[in-house]
């Protein structure tokens, strides 16, 4: 485990998707949960509430920003988020945190099914 | 009906939210619960905004480090006010009470019943007999129907 996953507090399973939406490029609100549940094969549907709640959250830690109106407001009122250098940092870390559970519970597993041959 | 209704009770939740959420992502929040409730999904998106109200409604800034009890939880260091937990707490609790009740409509609701020669107390959600007609308290206490009812016993 690298300095950076061991400093760090691991992501809310909300914060993790929300990044990963993101992580492919702008979306707005509705959007988010649309691919949180496409990658998640539906298991996972965030409500609005937690959403934005997450979301200002992210917004306040500068892992997300609002994406500037490229249309007068009058025409499409939803904002637009996307996903900041320090976003990615987090969710990079989070995944190199994740993939070391993954290699540590295949190991054990290896080595349980290698007692009982 | 029922969307209407549902859709009436999101806003109140929406509208409950501390003033700088509900500026900020309310009218989002309604558009995502419209397009849910396409899909069938108003009651968990119900229940989201309600989890929502109590969080946002406890969340205070500037009261970092109170610890308080309310409503059988213990939250320590969390920035979470007394007063605005109780508050959060009851409002939302009144509103999600309020809400089944419209929605369900399994209370049942009391009204009195002309039979003859007897006074019943019989919920209005149970089928009465086709001899039974249904009167509201106020016309039953009123002098011309209880005439009736004589006349009709007669």
């Amino acid at each position: 485990m690298n300095r950076s996953t061991a400093k760090s507090a691991p992501l809310s399973p909300a914060t993790l998707h929300i990044l990963l939406a993101l992580a492919g490029g702008e979306l707005h609100g509705y959007g988010i949960i649309q691919e949180i549940a496409r990658h998640s094969d539906g298991h996972y549907r965030l409500g609005p509430g937690t959403l934005y709640d997450n979301l200002k959250k992210m917004i306040d830690a500068g892992m997300v920003a609002d994406v500037p109106k490229s249309v007068p407001p009058s025409q499409d009122e939803r904002r637009f988020y996307s996903i900041t250098a320090k976003g990615r940092v987090s969710l990079s870390t989070e995944i190199d945190r994740l993939q070391s559970v993954v290699t540590e519970a295949r190991l054990r597993l290896q080595d349980r099914r290698t007692r009982r041959v | 009906m029922s969307r209407i209704v549902s859709r009436f009770a999101y806003r109140q939740i929406v509208r409950l939210h501390p003033a700088w959420f509900r500026d900020r992502f309310g009218e989002e929040m309604m558009w995502i619960f419209d397009e849910e409730s396409q899909r069938g999904a108003t009651a968990r998106v119900l229940l989201d905004g309600f989890l929502s109200l109590v969080r946002q409604r406890c969340r205070v800034a500037d009261e970092s480090t109170q610890t308080c009890v309310a409503s059988g939880f213990l939250i320590e260091d969390s920035g979470i006010g007394a007063g605005r937990f109780v508050q959060g707490t009851v409002m939302s609790s009144i509103l999600l009470t309020a809400f089944v009740l419209l929605m369900g409509q399994r209370v049942p609701n009391p009204v009195y019943l002309r039979m003859p020669g007897h006074l019943v107390f019989y919920p209005l959600t149970l089928q009465a007999p086709p001899h039974i007609v249904a009167l509201s308290k106020t016309q039953l206490h009123s002098a011309e129907i209880k005439t009736d009812i004589r006349k009709d016993v007669r």
